[in-house]
């Protein structure tokens, strides 16, 4: 009996890891200005609709510079919209040392002592209480690739360099 | 009479025109104590040749990890040196000495100093998704060491107390001409003028229009270097998503314009690179950064 509630127990934790790592990263957006929606992501397709200032929607994904989104009206209408007329909906601020500042801090091999009011983070406090270490530069020295190793590295994940025109490369 | 006169005025103007102060500190053959004596009047950041502008970062990257250690992953690091280093190939100067490095800290921001020295904190690192991401950080960076937009920061007036010697001196330099040893005064003074210059850097951060270029610039060394562009945007988007009073964007936007401002100033680039395909790299993203 208490061997298949520890099964049970394991099953549930390997689903809900496996659905966190898997879930779809869809995310929260609203326009800021009113655009077209259009059944590409190009501007030379057809265009669906035209969406209004502050409407809300759900991002899918992205292709270059266009959003793939859901509108949240009904009936809800689906397109491709310029990433620059949308921001994503804002998430809550990080406090003290709960939440997401509390993981990263428990990944980190910081043993700096807690502060009880803010995060640890890197901020001006920081700075003026630094001192030149040049241990940590010696450091860093060993972390350095060579150009080769980086050429090989980008071949590896199909990397190129690509020729830019000169309208392109214009300032 | 009259003539006397005037060879006693001009050898007074001659006099006072070379009369600036040196302290005689040299870096080879370079005086770096008259440059930077005249240099609060006349600061130009293509008067310092490469060895003293790495220095310079050298200098300027010990007190920024004497902030803030590095985050002593291997894995993780030299990951990041391939990313950053094959942005660099691509950029206008191939030929620094690139260095690469994770800073252990939850907060979200990177930094540059010249002579080829970028840094990310590890907070931002995990706010990423994809490598594309993660070389859209990088490439901005990368963009403030080949402008030279810290040697620039310079010229600025209020940064003009912060023009020392001391700034293009490595500690050795610095012991060999002033015979300084590391527990004398002289050696400690060395060392606090170095840390004071560097925070007062940092601290002010780089004028606006540096970050704008520094954008503008870093979507096409991502293009050119096979990344998507459009990253850059992604990145601006989840930093405009984080409440701007969120502690740890607090030096972040005290030193960059809000995110917001950026991505309204990318519109233009964005519609120039908009032909153009990048890969985003997320699966060796996820398998690399999960090696910690």
């Amino acid at each position: 009996m208490c061997h298949n509630r520890y099964f049970l127990l394991l099953i549930l934790l390997i689903f809900s890891s496996f659905s966190t790592l898997s879930a779809p990263k869809v995310k929260q957006g609203k326009l800021i200005k009113t655009s077209t929606l259009f059944a590409q992501a190009s501007k030379q397709s057809k265009a669906v609709m035209q969406l209004k200032i502050d409407e809300s929607v759900v991002i899918h994904k992205r292709q270059r510079a266009w959003y793939q989104i859901t509108t949240q009206e009904k009936p809800p209408h689906s397109g491709w919209v310029n990433m620059l007329n949308i921001r994503f909906v804002g998430v809550s601020k990080r406090q003290g040392e709960l939440g997401v500042a509390a993981l990263l801090s428990s990944i980190s091999n910081d043993t700096r002592a807690t502060s009880s009011t803010g995060i640890r983070g890197f901020d001006e406090k920081d700075l003026a209480n630094a001192k030149a270490n040049m241990q940590q530069v010696a450091l860093l020295d060993t972390y350095v690739v060579t150009q080769d190793s980086a050429i090989k590295f980008a071949k590896q994940g199909g990397l190129a360099t690509k020729k830019m025109s000169n309208e392109q490369v214009k300032k | 009479m009259k003539i006397i006169i005037q060879r006693i005025t001009l050898l007074i103007i001659v006099l006072s025109l070379f009369s600036c102060k040196s302290t005689g500190l040299k870096i080879g053959n370079f005086d770096v104590g008259k440059l930077v004596d005249q240099g609060v009047k006349i600061w130009d950041a293509n008067n310092i040749d490469q060895a003293q502008e790495v220095q310079f970062g050298k200098n300027m990257s010990a007190v920024l990890l004497g902030a803030r250690g590095l985050y002593q992953n291997k894995n993780i690091n030299e990951y990041v040196n391939q990313v950053g280093m094959w942005l660099a190939i691509n950029s206008s100067r191939p030929d620094l000495p690139w260095r690469f490095g994770v800073i252990n800290s939850s907060s979200i921001n990177a930094f540059a100093a010249p002579g080829g020295y970028v840094f990310i904190t590890l907070g931002m690192l995990h706010k990423l998704e994809s490598e594309a991401q993660l070389a859209a950080v990088l490439a901005h960076e990368i963009i403030h060491v080949t402008q030279k937009h810290y040697l620039n920061a310079l010229k600025d007036s209020s940064l003009r107390g912060a023009i020392t010697e001391t700034l293009f001196m490595s500690a050795e330099a610095y012991q060999n001409n002033t015979g300084a040893n590391v527990n004398d005064q002289q050696y400690r003074a060395w060392a606090k003028k170095i840390t004071l210059a560097t925070q007062d850097i940092y601290s002010k951060g780089l004028d606006k229009t540096d970050e704008f270029q520094a954008d503008q610039q870093g979507m096409l060394l991502l293009a050119k270097s096979g990344y998507d562009a459009y990253a850059l945007i992604d990145n601006l988007q989840l930093l405009a998503s984080i409440a701007a009073d969120d502690a740890s964007l607090a030096l972040l936007y005290k030193t960059h314009p809000t995110a917001e401002q950026r991505l309204i100033a990318l519109s233009e680039q964005a519609e120039k690179l908009s032909g153009i395909n990048g890969l985003s790299l997320v699966k060796r993203y996820n398998k690399r950064i999960s090696t910690e």
